[in-house]
């Protein structure tokens, strides 16, 4: 049966134009050479058994469990006392989440070897909200940030972590398999706040949002560095758990910059009110009266000559979004206005039947 | 050769012979394809437009001659997951919602995007009624071109738990073309695609078939993570053919009705996309779709009960218009074998309101084949009301009390008459009146024939049922409104307070045993009073009046724990309800179980488990906000209400009347712990109504 496909393989692979057109921009013998050896390995007994064709993840994760530990630090109170964290160079530095769990003088990092290492904090980024650690020990294995690789949308992927705290001692962190399902802005909150961290994440089919996971390294099928697993977080707009990782473009000059010895403060992202906001009453829109949790923007009454009625809004338009921006209720729009300057024009788009209409409220 | 199997699994598992012959005419295709990935990432590994973003250097030549198999293979693999969603992401599309409700019966609602999935050129748009069920004010579908349309729902699937969307596009949509249900195995890739992050790439997660025909044969199931992410998204097969639309579908009993629950928890439900084109016209039209409903009921509500006896047909339902009758046994349901409820489930759930339901039953050793046309609702059972209680007599009925201004005393029913025949059947015991009344058609006359009390002279008299009243019937029998209030002298032998003991059970079991009051069969109350000790003196004391002049066998067990029910403690009902029935005469129509304070929870729990012989449940002093009974009012199984307690009662008492039930709600200041605040007059009153008809 085997020698039978393995035939048809070949048969086919001369007839099909796609094929010659391959073979004919890759005429060199080498390329010869390595079809035949690929064509001989399908035809191999062992290939049929199973075993081989995980071999290669197999080896991306061995070589990988190398370069990663086990955290041990604060806990208590309902806080977990144990994260993830990965070798990032030869000196013994370690890549993990700022958390809680750094709160203790000496953090302890068992490798998977079982070494126990004490780490302490070179820097945080408070941004990215991750930390650098500098062990005692230099370090079985480690991931160079430089030869780090960069995610795709429906790339598989293998996540290494100790999510649970399952392992202890010499034995081995916990490897889920994956998919990039996304790359995506991060819309996310822990608790009721949101998460500091709102930039571009890899959103994956891994169940990784659980105790203990953040900190982990997140790998493509051949064990190359792409991102970081991130702490637990629930996505606003879906209210639902997201399992996500920050790649590592996205933090790579931030972790060199604390090697570096440089200090990463605090940064503002929050967005800034207007000094003087522009309001519905200057715009001349009067909407329906504001009675339930989300009420739809309505716009009730347009005064005369003002901006709203220049530009063309009528009583019953529905505003849409402003400046680009959904406004999925009264409430959001309020939101919004109150970033806007008076002096600036609003971009509105508005629903009236089932037309949608873009307009321009100029100051 | 496992590699390969992984991509295209039919190549090499058995078949039967019509699924073989499609995969030979596959074959060649898959063959080429497979060969010419192979060749890709043997010879263009390098240049291949994903690789190239790889920030270090493609893995050397040594590497790739070590193990050429397996890296290679994954990444074929993935190259061809990838393709598929690459064919199916022009035809999927974002669906952003305006408005509408922040709370949806306690549940956050989430605002935030969902997906649908092109269907029709002319802009027909699939998606899940997940983010719709908010009534948003508007809906706009964000098109892979960057453009927005408002949309319309044009109909529910409330069945498939998706939606239509309309929107005029200016130009024809890409359309997904859907997969062949025939060619769908159990473990073959299948691939969620969403678009909620933004408007133009779409999310993606992998999986494989995990079963077919789940929600009771209206879905696939796959191990893709399945989420608001990509609800109303297409589940694909690795041609990028839509197998059906990502939906959380209330997959069974065991799982509840929402079935968001079970989101990125490695079961998805799909509703196979030729299931639902098959219905487009239909709500295209703008026709919504709701599941079909015979309005059978069944002896046994357990789904592995077999074989599948019926106790009767709701009043207006579809199973009443055909005849099914109880005892009747179905056997087979659109054509296939049934031998348990879940199948006989299974049969129902794929039919809709409105479409014909075929099926045998055994009725009395022979085989009758019906159909008839199922409906989208049942109307809500209300009880028959005539207003009278009735104990067997010698040639038939005798009319022990009649209710005033009732449907029985305006068609002029007498105390002291006897029915001997209703609509021709002869009437021998009350629960031959009970069943007939139980289907009886609302305002449609009953021809009852009755004797005087002499026993001479018979007359017709036409009763017409209604409704049974919603508020609380104010009706004292007849016997004690002439009766003393005091006690009579000889009480204490009217009255036997003892203690009952029941084997393996270690709660004490105090019992007030009545002399039977006007030669009628006692009535049984147990009673979950607040955990603790009990006094017979007590005990005495407060219920004695109850007891003895309305007849009935009071029971209170204690609580194992002194300070606590548990569950487990619900079975006592059960327990001593059949003891009683054995050891006294009982009046099988006057069953009831009340609790005071936490023991009311117990109380309403052992008499939703004993529904059969349980007339009715009350409660003083519980706390209750919502009362988790799903079922409806059945005609056979009918349950009466009365909670007594804080006014939010009420609204608890309206949500089980409109589910078909007798309720009342008292409004009363009552302390738990302490009996003298139960109201006795209107607690002995309701209890009195309880075997009435």
């Amino acid at each position: 049966m085997m020698e039978l496909f393995g035939r048809q393989l070949l048969s086919s692979a001369n007839t099909t134009a796609r094929t010659v057109s391959i073979f004919f921009a890759y005429p060199s013998m080498l390329g010869w050479i390595r079809t035949t050896l690929l064509l001989a390995a399908c035809t191999w007994p062992n290939f049929a058994s199973g075993q081989t064709s995980s071999l290669g993840l197999h080896q991306a994760a061995i070589g990988s469990e190398l370069k990663t530990v086990k955290l041990y630090g604060a806990g208590g109170l309902g806080l977990d006392s144990f994260q993830s964290g990965f070798f990032i160079s030869q000196e013994g530095h370690v890549l993990t989440v700022w958390s809680t769990v750094l709160d203790v003088s000496e953090i302890v990092a068992v490798t998977s070897d079982g070494r126990r290492l004490s780490a302490q904090v070179v820097g945080v980024d408070p941004n990215l909200e991750l930390a650098v650690l500098q062990c005692n020990q230099p370090p079985p294995a480690y991931f160079s940030l430089d030869d780090a690789a960069r995610a795709q949308p429906g790339q598989r992927v293998l996540a290494i972590s100790n999510l649970f705290g399952i392992a202890a001692g010499n034995e081995m962190s916990s490897i889920q398999k994956g998919s990039v399902m996304s790359i995506t802005e991060l819309r996310a909150k822990r608790g009721n706040f949101q998460s500091v961290y709102q930039g571009p994440a890899l959103v994956i089919d891994a169940m990784t949002n659980n105790p203990g996971a953040a900190g982990g390294a997140l790998l493509n099928l051949q064990g190359q560095l792409l991102g970081m697993l991130g702490k637990e977080l629930r996505d606003t707009s879906a209210n639902i758990w997201i399992n996500y990782a920050v790649p590592v473009e996205q933090f790579k000059e931030s972790v060199n910059n604390i090697l570096a010895g440089k200090t990463i403060v605090r940064s503002q992202v929050t967005r800034k009110a207007a000094d003087r906001p522009v309001s519905l009453a200057s715009l001349g829109l009067v909407l329906i009266p504001n009675v339930l949790g989300k009420t739809p923007a309505y716009v009730d009454l347009v005064e005369p000559k003002s901006r709203a009625a220049s530009a063309g809004v009528q009583p019953d338009d529905l505003i849409l979004f402003v400046n680009s921006q959904r406004v999925a209720s009264q409430t959001a729009l309020m939101e919004e206005l109150n970033s806007i300057d008076l002096g600036d024009p609003v971009l509105m788009m508005i629903q009236r039947g089932s037309e949608l209409k873009e307009v321009i409220l100029q100051p | 050769m496992s590699g390969l199997l992984l991509i295209y699994p039919a190549l090499h598992s058995p078949q039967p012979p019509e699924v073989a012959s499609r995969c030979q005419l596959l074959r060649p295709f898959l063959e080429r394809l497979i060969v010419a990935y192979l060749l890709v990432i043997a010879i263009g590994f390098p240049q291949l437009p994903a690789q190239d973003a790889n920030l270090d250097s493609p893995p050397t030549d040594s590497q790739n001659l070590a193990e050429p198999s397996a890296s290679m293979l994954e990444l074929a693999e993935e190259r061809a997951l990838q393709q598929a969603v690459a064919l199916v992401a022009p035809c999927v599309v974002q669906i952003e919602t305006f408005g509408g409700l922040e709370r949806l019966e306690d549940k956050l609602v989430s605002e935030g995007p969902i997906t649908g999935t092109i269907i029709d050129a002319d802009g027909w748009i699939i998606t899940s009624l997940h983010g719709l069920h908010q009534q948003p004010a508007s809906i706009l579908v964000n098109l892979p071109d960057g453009s927005r349309a408002p949309a319309r729902i044009a109909a529910r699937d409330y069945s498939r738990e998706i939606a239509l969307l309309k929107i005029d596009p200016p130009s024809p949509l890409p359309t997904a073309s859907p997969s062949d249900p025939t060619s769908w195995q159990v473990g073959q890739w299948s691939i969620a695609v969403g678009k909620t992050y933004d408007a133009k790439s779409v999310t993606q997660s992998y999986g494989v078939i995990s079963a077919l025909g789940r929600a009771y044969g209206r879905a696939v199931q796959t191990d893709a993570k399945v989420s608001p992410i990509n609800y109303g998204g297409p589940l694909v097969d690795l041609f990028g053919r839509v197998i059906g639309i990502l939906t959380p579908i209330p997959a069974g009993e065991m799982l509840g009705e929402d079935g968001t629950v079970l989101y990125d928890s490695g079961i998805g439900f799909a509703v196979p996309l030729t299931d639902i084109l098959a219905r487009l016209p239909t709500m295209q039209a703008g026709n919504d779709i709701r599941a079909g409903k015979l309005g059978v009921v069944t002896a046994d509500a357990n789904e592995m009960a077999g074989p599948v006896k019926l106790s009767g047909a709701a009043p207006g339902s579809p199973a009443a218009r055909v005849g099914l009758k109880a005892g009747d046994v179905v056997v087979q349901a659109q054509g296939k074998p049934i031998e348990i409820l879940a199948d006989f489930r299974h049969a129902l759930a794929s039919v809709d309101a409105g479409q014909l339901f075929e099926f045998v039953v055994e009725r009395s050793g022979q085989t009758i084949s019906m159909q008839c046309e199922l409906v989208g609702e049942i109307p809500v059972y209300r009880r028959r009301y005539l207003g009278i209680q009735l104990e067997k007599a010698e040639q038939g009925l005798k009319v022990r009390a009649v209710i005033e201004s009732s449907p029985a005393s305006s068609a002029g029913i007498k105390v002291g008459q006897t029915l001997t025949h209703c609509d021709g059947k002869a009437l021998q015991q009350v629960d031959d009146l009970a069943s007939v009344l139980a289907v009886a058609e609302l305002e449609q006359p009953l021809r009852f024939t009755t004797l005087s009390a002499d026993g001479q002279a018979t007359q017709e008299i036409s009763v017409v049922p209604v409704p049974w009243p919603e508020k609380l019937i104010d009706h004292d029998p007849p016997a004690l409104a002439s009766a003393d209030s005091k006690p009579s002298p000889d009480a204490a032998e009217a009255l036997q307070v003892t203690e009952l003991r029941l084997a393996d059970i270690p709660n004490k079991i105090h019992a007030l045993i009545p002399k039977s009051v006007d030669s009628r069969p006692l009535g049984c109350l147990l009673v979950y009073g607040e955990p603790g000790q009990l006094t017979p003196e007590k005990l005495k004391a407060n219920w004695e009046k109850l007891a003895v002049q309305y007849g009935w066998l009071i029971v209170f067990p204690a609580s194992a724990n002194p300070d606590s029910w548990t569950r487990d403690e619900i079975e006592l009902a059960t327990r001593l309800l059949t003891r009683l029935d054995q050891e006294y005469s009982i009046d099988s129509s006057r069953i009831a179980i009340g609790g005071i304070g936490v023991g009311g929870q117990l109380a309403l729990m052992a008499a939703v488990a004993e529904r059969k012989r349980v007339a009715g449940v009350w409660t003083l002093g519980t706390t209750l906000r919502r009362f988790p009974l799903r079922q409806s009012s059945s005609p056979l199984e009918t349950l009466d209400f009365l909670l007594i307690g804080d006014a939010q009662l009420q609204t608890v008492a309206e949500q089980l009347g409109r589910v078909g039930y007798v309720a009342n709600s008292l409004a009363a200041e009552v302390d738990a712990s302490q009996w003298e605040s139960v109201p006795f007059d209107a607690l002995s009153r309701w209890l009195e109504i309880l075997g009435y008809l």
